[in-house]
């Protein structure tokens, strides 16, 4: 059963239009990746699904229709968004940028916390650190933590591994396997890293020019000509 | 446990401040009431400008309402004080919501541009529209004031400025002070993380409204007296500008400090810079203030307290 299905979304900047007509659906406990290059939509269409650009067309997520909904209500539903790594507080410790994650999950405050520490050890050592002066992968790990202090069922994760060390990259795959292994969470990722997102997803779609080109199981589109030809350069 | 060690140095900070007219001038405490008023302003100003980054160029619109409001109804109606201050920060919350809906679709520069615009606009309107109600260009004058004296005076501003420092400085230390502080880092970021941005804002831009309320309506009745040149001059908007910037924005206790410094050196250079050239000193402090320790007084006390600390703890 599908836990998010977007059926025809558009997103217009402007008179400029960012997304045509995409359809897509995610199955629980999955974990899927939209790849594409610079400028293809991949952001614009997380960014549609938490409710941060005006948009048209269907996105319903766990039966519920966000169409109408802001990102305030979509985040209490249970998705949590881990914007590109640039989106955090920068002047505020490692812990508050947590915290603020949890805003609308206050009962789970703790437990939340324990697991993030758990999964990034590196973060408890900084806890009070300003994220502003911490690496980019470390400022990764920020981001995706305070995504899952939301409590959510799906987690949106935008360009997880742009500009990171391929070592920060391996840890940052391990950790979104082991959250979609352990606690069953179902991860929606934007990449430009195709290797990365073939390695991790169990489905993958192509966003170019704003609509989506290809879909299919890694294997597949592995083996896909244009895949083959226009992102791996054979 | 630092909430209640911080605390221990605001009452230090009240209980000085409350032993001071036995040692100074009655001219001396007149000038801190000046001093405590800028105080209000500012923190009106940070609670707004400082924690969600929406720079308000258009503060004296807020106080003019408030001081307007309460002139206008103890000069025409005779309404007593106690009713019209309440009025007049309730009027001043209401008017506040001017400033908020640009918020909704401008940020950065053109919501600083928008703020001024109001405060000319309503600078000119309290001189053309109705000049037998405002007073006109000259104002209204002979209006009541709560006590006399200047050592009364200066307890009750000090009093409230106090109470609103102090309570403003623990709303900081909350989740929502730290909500707040999201929309100046990164609004977009705020609002994915489950934030709703709007409703923080309002809130914001109603707080601001409510101090600077207060702080208008008895500004007003201590002087005894509004004008629209005092109330709407440049030179009063950069006083809280700056007093906020160089004390330390987003801090609360930095406008306070700056409130406090900037009018001291201001009553400190008089003999030498007895005219308007004194305000030139405004832009060279901000300068300053902006190379050498762009956080503020605030900051700079903070780190020689660490230092301090370090030093008592090596030895």
């Amino acid at each position: 059963m599908a836990l998010l299905e977007i059926t025809d979304l558009e997103v217009f900047y402007g008179k400029a239009r960012s997304l045509h007509g995409v359809s897509l659906e995610v199955g629980a406990g999955k974990i899927v990746a939209i790849i594409g290059p610079n400028g293809a939509g991949k952001s614009t269409l997380l960014d549609s699904i938490v409710g941060l650009t005006k948009r048209t067309g269907r996105i319903v997520f766990d039966g519920t229709d966000l169409s109408r909904m802001r990102a305030p209500q979509i985040v209490s539903l249970g998705i949590g968004y881990a914007p590109e790594r640039g989106n955090l507080f920068p002047f505020m410790g490692v812990k508050e940028n947590l915290l603020v994650g949890a805003y609308r999950a206050r009962k789970e405050i703790d437990k939340n916390l324990r697991m993030v520490f758990d999964l990034f050890p590196v973060l408890e050592e900084r806890r009070n650190q300003e994220t502003r002066t911490q690496s980019g992968g470390e400022r990764q790990m920020v981001s995706l933590g305070r995504a899952l202090m939301s409590s959510p069922k799906l987690l949106l994760v935008d360009e997880p591994t742009m500009g990171l060390a391929p070592r920060v990259c391996l840890d940052i795959a391990a950790a979104l396997r082991d959250l979609n292994a352990r606690l069953g969470l179902t991860i929606v990722i934007t990449e430009q890293n195709v290797n990365f997102a073939m390695n991790l997803a169990q489905e993958v779609y192509l966003l170019e020019t704003g609509r989506i080109r290809l879909k299919g199981t890694p294997d597949e589109l592995r083996h896909e000509k244009y895949i083959v030809e226009t992102y791996f350069g054979a | 446990m630092g909430v209640l060690v911080s605390l221990r140095w605001w009452l230090v900070f009240g209980v000085g401040m409350c032993l001071l007219p036995l040692v100074v001038s009655t001219g001396t405490l007149r000038i801190l009431v000046f001093a405590q008023f800028l105080a209000i302003f500012a923190m009106s100003w940070d609670i707004l400008s400082g924690r969600t980054g929406y720079i308000s160029f258009g503060h004296p619109f807020l106080i003019g309402i408030a001081g307007y409001t309460t002139a206008m109804l103890t000069y025409h109606l005779g309404v007593p004080l106690y009713f019209s201050i309440p009025a007049a920060v309730v009027a001043t919350m209401i008017g506040s919501i001017f400033f908020f809906i640009p918020a909704l679709r401008t940020r950065g520069t053109y919501f600083a541009v928008v703020t001024l615009a109001f405060m000319e606009v309503l600078y000119h309107l309290m001189q053309v529209v109705q000049p037998k109600l405002t007073g006109g260009t000259r104002g209204l004058s002979g209006l009541p004031t709560i006590i006399l004296g200047a050592v009364p005076n200066y307890y009750l501003s000090f009093g409230v400025m106090f109470v609103i420092g102090v309570g403003l400085w623990l709303l900081i230390r909350t989740r929502l002070g730290t909500a707040l502080s999201t929309i100046r880092m990164d609004e977009d970021a705020a609002r994915s993380s489950g934030l709703n941005t709007t409703k923080l804002k309002l809130f914001a831009f109603m707080l601001s409204a409510f101090v600077a309320g207060i702080g208008g309506a008895l500004y007003t009745h201590y002087l005894g007296s509004i004008a629209p040149r005092g109330i709407f001059d440049i030179s009063f908007l950069f006083s809280i500008l700056i007093a906020a910037l160089i004390g330390g924005a987003g801090t609360i206790v930095g406008p306070i400090m700056g409130a406090y410094f900037l009018t001291l050196l201001l009553e400190f250079l008089r003999p030498y810079l007895p005219g308007p050239e004194r305000y030139l000193i405004y832009g060279a402090i901000t300068l300053l203030a902006y190379y050498y320790a762009p956080k503020g007084f605030h900051n700079i006390f903070g780190l020689l307290w660490q230092r301090l600390g370090a030093l008592g703890r090596r030895e």
